[in-house]
């Protein structure tokens, strides 16, 4: 028995295998076993199935990657509750573009690492869907249809939140002010399809949603990462983050109906973390590892 | 049980896989499916290499009666179209899979030198205009109930040859229909896609902003996915519905 954690993150070579890859991310060791838990699922949450995951031995991660220095003025304590964040380059960069700050423990080659509060994903979800919107009806207010407008758009239609008229209505904004006719018209005959409902209702929403927000542009503040927790950024298309937590145990329900985890030691209380180590990746070595591992399941 | 069945009652099953470990673009593969273009579809190297060992042709695969959880993050279910009867050689189907056989995934005894593979798949595939009448045919001699042949439950008699018994897992012994991608067209068509509504809203999310397909083409698979899909729980894969809905059909032979 062991209490390190180990966390991996990816070296940046991603390109063409970020599905793939997302859906393996490093989750968390659980009982501190030397192993790392790669979650199937993008939602995974440590109450689906353990089928969900795979297990990577420590030697073959370390076979796979290279172990990161890691700039801890103090080791921390991770305490019940807490999730251990692991993010790439370029993730702080976009989080900063939406006006969603990020502090982070610096890692070597701009990976950072932080501890957070566990919430499960689908509220974080939301609050990030939230923030981009917020961010995307500032932008459009003020009539920029700008590279911060797009980013906040696509950030909406990737973080998997199943609301998809305000993300619609907000695209045809868009193009509309952009003056990108084919894709107006596009957006419009598609998205009134699969609203089943028509396209002359929809355009009009969109003329009521453009007026209210050039009349009135946001004000309300945007949510602060340190108040919303991402413990998983697992829907954005920039580089990883990966949240391996420890898990023992008993399922509490938290402010709000929903479900939290509570972490308990062998002892009884949270883990003490004697070490943290963080461990690059590569790409594809974990592409061929997760490929062999399929074939040998089947 | 009946050999009245009818093969819509027999569907075959295409499941993708689940759908971030697909190494492209996870939309981009539904689309072709929903579209029926395989033609063009990628072949893995280790299929490849059994195609060509077995003579097989480049094939599409499928279930019939049946799912895995491996390929069980959207799960298509296709039926025969009356209206476009298969050729013998548009393919066959076979009591086993045959890349299993080439893989050493399917044990046999005593077992197949790479030499005999080929020939022993060939002898116990039957020609797809047939695979109807010869499944029902291997229910009725290797089982009480469908049910058990959905349960994965090993036949009675099975292939000479293929062993029963823990050495093997179901792919000894589940049915596989194989279509060579330069026969498929209009043979067989959709009937239900099993999958989640995160699912589905990030597909059409993807097909409305994303996808080139043109505008008239995007519409009309809008329409069939609102024909022929069959939600799924959030948290759960695919396949597990697929299985209840197939035991609810072999619950009424």
């Amino acid at each position: 028995m062991t209490d390190v954690f180990r966390l991996w993150g990816f070296d940046g070579e991603l390109k063409g295998n970020e599905e793939r890859l997302q859906a393996r991310l490093p989750m968390f060791t659980r009982n501190g076993l030397d192993q790392v838990f790669l979650a199937r699922k993008l939602d995974w949450s440590p109450d689906l199935p353990e089928s969900d995951v795979l297990r990577m031995t420590v030697h073959e991660a370390e076979e796979a990657g290279e172990r990161l220095e890691v700039r801890w003025g103090t080791p921390p304590q991770v305490v019940p509750g807490q999730y251990v964040v692991v993010t790439g380059r370029t993730f702080g960069h976009r989080l900063r573009r939406l006006g969603i700050t990020w502090h982070g423990t610096g890692v070597q080659d701009g990976f950072s690492v932080r501890l957070m509060p566990a919430v499960r994903f689908d509220i974080c979800a939301l609050l990030i869907e939230s923030s981009a919107r917020n961010q995307f009806d500032g932008a459009i207010g003020n009539g920029e249809v700008n590279a911060m407008a797009r980013e906040a758009l696509s950030v909406m239609q990737n973080v998997g939140v199943d609301n998809v008229r305000p993300q619609l209505v907000r695209a045809l904004g868009l193009h509309f002010l952009a003056g990108e006719t084919d894709q107006f018209v596009r957006v419009l005959r598609l998205g009134a399809r699969s609203l089943q409902e028509d396209s002359a209702r929809l355009k009009q929403e969109m003329h009521e949603y453009l007026q209210f927000v050039q009349a009135s542009p946001a004000v309300e503040p945007e949510p602060r990462i340190d108040d919303v927790f991402v413990p998983a950024m697992v829907k954005f298309d920039v580089e990883k983050a990966s949240l391996p937590h420890a898990k023992r145990g008993k399922i509490i329900y938290g402010p709000g109906g929903f479900k939290r985890h509570s972490y308990l030691s062998e002892k009884g209380f949270g883990f003490s973390i004697s070490n943290l180590e963080v461990t690059r990746i590569n790409s594809k070595k974990l592409t061929n590892w997760i490929v062999s591992k399929e074939q040998a399941e089947s | 049980m009946s050999v009245a069945i009818a093969a819509p009652d027999r569907p075959w099953i295409f499941g993708i896989r689940p759908r971030n470990v697909i190494g492209a673009e996870w939309q981009a593969i539904v689309q072709s499916i929903l579209q029926r273009v395989f033609r063009t579809a990628p072949t893995g190297a280790r299929t490849a290499e059994a195609e060509a060992a077995l003579g097989l042709g480049s094939c599409i695969y499928f279930y019939v009666f049946q799912t895995s959880a491996r390929f069980g993050s959207v799960v298509f279910l296709w039926r025969e179209n009356p209206s476009r009867p298969w050729s013998s050689g548009d393919g066959a189907a076979a009591p086993f899979d045959t890349g299993g056989i080439w893989h050493d995934r399917v044990v046999t005894d005593p077992p197949l030198a790479k030499a005999e593979r080929k020939s022993f798949v060939q002898t116990h595939s039957r020609p797809i205009d047939r695979w109807l009448t010869e499944f029902v045919s291997w229910i009725d001699t290797n089982y009480d109930e469908t049910a058990d042949y959905l349960a994965n439950r090993p036949p009675r008699v099975g292939v000479p040859g293929i062993v029963y018994d823990s050495r093997n897992a179901d792919g000894g012994w589940t049915w596989e229909a194989r279509v060579r991608k330069a026969s498929w067209n209009e043979q067989i068509s959709i009937r239900h896609v099993f999958w989640s509504r995160e699912d589905r809203t990030d597909f059409e999310t993807w097909l409305i902003h994303r996808s080139t397909l043109d505008a008239k083409a995007a519409e009309d698979l809008i329409d069939l996915i609102q024909t022929v899909t069959i939600e799924t729980p959030r948290h759960e894969q695919a396949s597990v519905e697929v299985a209840r809905y197939l035991m609810r059909i072999a619950a009424n032979d």
